[in-house]
């Protein structure tokens, strides 16, 4: 994935665990919006939104559906730049085969630097 | 310039809304030009018709509403994030056969993809979150 083309783009990032809070259930509806107006958005998750990016989620002790069934779909929405931070993922003992798509991992002065050239941020 | 807000808080349970009430007024006092509100999440309670605060508290809703008059304001309420929390215009309400609808006049229902034509258009996005 190259997030350095000239295509202006707009930065999701999401910060929050998915369940807990809605956060992160408005930051995807928000981004398949943009995505369905044909907008280039790149999706960041750090922190505890990590734990979006895990297999296995269950909602339904929280009558909440699959929050994570979004991420597959993204594909279809044509949004496959997908970006992690990398201290957060190693700090929660996420490997890459828990993932439930591929994401690049970014360390804090890559993400840094696609918040910095990104045309809006959108943080959650 | 032309800006727009995304208003994410409820009134009194945090100073988001406020601290946007007061950021509006400011663009607006500046000379530039406010495309759109936005209420998101939480931020639809900004719209509600029903909100009683202490008699010493400002009601912000009313406070929201009175800008948007004086200006003509485009304030869009997201229609997903107001059905939940039971923000309801009179359509809403008989559609879904609820007792009372309670969205504040000067507001609107609307849907993610104003907030997505507000993005596109406007020079600054200033979000407002607790």
């Amino acid at each position: 994935m190259n997030t350095d083309t000239d295509v202006p783009f707009w930065l999701f990032l999401c910060r929050q665990a998915p369940y807990g809070s809605a956060w992160g259930s408005a930051c995807l509806e928000f981004l398949m919006t943009a995505a369905a107006f044909d907008q280039r958005v790149v999706l960041a998750f750090a922190g505890d939104g990590v734990h979006y990016l895990q297999a296995g989620q269950d909602g339904d002790a929280l009558a909440l559906k699959d929050v994570s069934r979004a991420l597959p779909a993204l594909d279809l929405y044509e949004v496959k730049e997908v970006v992690a931070e990398a201290a957060a993922l190693e700090a929660r003992g996420i490997q890459e085969n828990d993932l439930l798509i591929p994401v690049q991992p970014l360390d804090r002065e890559a993400m840094a630097d696609l918040m910095a050239r990104a045309a809006r941020v959108f943080v959650f | 310039m032309k800006f727009s807000l995304v208003i994410y808080g409820a009134p009194y349970a945090s100073e988001s809304a406020v601290t946007a009430l007061h950021f509006a007024r400011a663009v607006l006092a500046g000379g530039h030009v406010i495309h759109r509100l936005f209420f998101y999440q939480d931020g639809v309670h900004n719209a509600s018709a029903l909100v009683v605060p202490p008699q010493d508290e400002l009601n912000v809703p009313e406070a929201w509403q009175a800008l948007v008059r004086e200006h003509e304001l485009d304030a869009v309420v997201c229609v997903a994030s107001a059905l939940k929390r039971g923000i309801l215009d009179a359509g809403e309400a008989e559609r879904y056969d609820k007792p009372a609808s309670n969205l504040l006049e000067g507001f609107s229902i609307g849907g993610l993809g104003q907030l997505v034509e507000a993005a596109l258009v406007s020079d600054r996005v200033v979000s407002f979150a607790p």
